[in-house]
């Protein structure tokens, strides 16, 4: 797989573009739920993984070595805080579009999952999507690529171009920001804690 | 056990890298030792698992298409998204032009001011020396490019030090100062044609 990501790298470096498209293929969906989820609707996060990835295959014969995905999702984050600053310049229009679970496609409920689960995983996810949009960017980038991404400390890092305190300390208040905002605003948590807690 | 609240906080902000594995031995074995004794914190890391967890099982979001490139998408330039994106680069233009424009005239006036200071002179005997050097018409040193045989005096008294060396120096700071409103008023003129054209797009 590693050699396969390496090879397509030098190919795409020397403008094989099928080579490039191969490795947006293999990342197009984390790149595409970074966007999503820091921009919090659907268009401007297809619009930021179009750019983030169009911009990637100019630069690539720039990248030398580290994780391609963080490097990737760096250009797609970069993309993401263009965006808030553009819309922080046009006040008429809201900061963070009204976040429904719904539009974040969610996978299919298991057939087995009885309804009222169901309904309880979509209320969580909504109410999660809404405490992610009132963090500040660089803690939601933060929390989104280790949380949601399941990236490592350092390949937050790498994404985020901050140093490994950082990093630790925007998840550290991006976490407990959220988990406040969870209190005030998800009725359902407390037994969440109680089952996790165990753990 | 009775805690400090300096040391709950320090424990506290600790409580995050321990979840993820990423606190020293030393630190997490303290950490253990506090958790052990302290309810409040055993809850707040209760609460920050279950917080990552439920991020954590959040769905996988479906890629409403594919992203790959071709080479038309490369060729074209980046999309201006909005009607704000040239409003906003009009109004960039036109602020940095008039930064600019208005630091140069402070700098030329403050140092023309400095140099009245340095002379001791009054802003009237300026004037009257400034008449008196232009009304002799041998002085041989006005500039070419002044355009006229019998040059205007100039009307602001910022251009005294320049007496001093020749009325070729009061007139480059006269052209500097015209050239500077020009600018400025190009500048301006500049992005309101932007932000006009960002209103119609």
């Amino acid at each position: 797989m590693q050699t396969d990501e390496a090879s397509l790298i030098e190919r795409s470096q020397r403008g094989d573009l099928d080579a490039f498209n191969a490795l947006v293929l293999a990342y197009q969906g984390q790149v595409y739920g970074v966007c999503l989820r820091m921009l919090g609707s659907p268009q401007p996060a297809e619009d930021a993984t179009q750019e983030a990835f169009v911009a990637a295959f100019r630069a690539v014969s720039r990248f030398r070595r580290g994780s391609l995905r963080a490097w990737l999702l760096r250009i797609a984050a970069n993309v993401c805080y263009d965006e808030l600053r553009r819309r922080r310049s046009r006040p008429q229009l809201p900061l963070e579009a009204p976040a429904g679970e719904e539009q974040f496609a969610a996978e299919p409920a298991a057939p087995d999952e009885p309804l009222e689960e169901r309904a309880e995983r979509r209320e969580l996810a909504r109410c999660l999507q809404q405490g992610l949009a009132t963090l500040p960017a660089d803690q939601r980038l933060a929390v989104i690529l280790r949380d949601v991404q399941g990236l490592a400390y350092d390949e937050v890092a790498e994404a985020t171009g901050a140093s490994l305190g950082t990093v630790k300390s925007r998840i550290s208040r991006g976490r407990a920001a959220l988990r406040d905002f969870l209190l005030a605003h998800g009725e359902l948590l407390p037994s969440r804690f109680r089952h996790s807690g165990e753990g | 056990m009775m805690f400090w609240p300096g040391t709950h906080r320090r424990f506290r902000e600790s409580l995050s890298p321990y979840i993820d594995g990423e606190l020293e031995a030393n630190a997490a074995e303290r950490l253990e030792a506090h958790l052990a004794a302290c309810e409040g914190c055993r809850l707040e890391l209760q609460q920050l698992r279950a917080t990552a967890a439920a991020l954590h099982d959040l769905p996988e979001v479906q890629v409403p298409r594919s992203f790959t490139l071709s080479p038309d998408r490369i060729a074209a330039r980046r999309p201006l998204t909005g009607a704000a994106a040239p409003l906003a680069l009009g109004m960039r233009l036109a602020a940095a032009g008039l930064a600019v424009a208005l630091a140069a005239v402070l700098v030329v006036d403050l140092g023309g001011l400095a140099g009245d200071n340095q002379a001791g002179t009054t802003a009237q005997q300026a004037a009257s020396e400034r008449n008196a050097g232009y009304a002799a018409p041998t002085d041989s040193s006005v500039a070419p490019d002044a355009g006229s045989d019998t040059p205007t005096p100039p009307k602001t008294p910022e251009a005294q030090p320049a007496a001093a060396t020749g009325d070729d120096g009061i007139d480059a700071l006269a052209t500097a100062e015209i050239a500077l409103g020009v600018t400025l008023g190009l500048l301006v003129l500049g992005g309101l044609a932007l932000a006009f054209a960002g209103r119609k797009t």
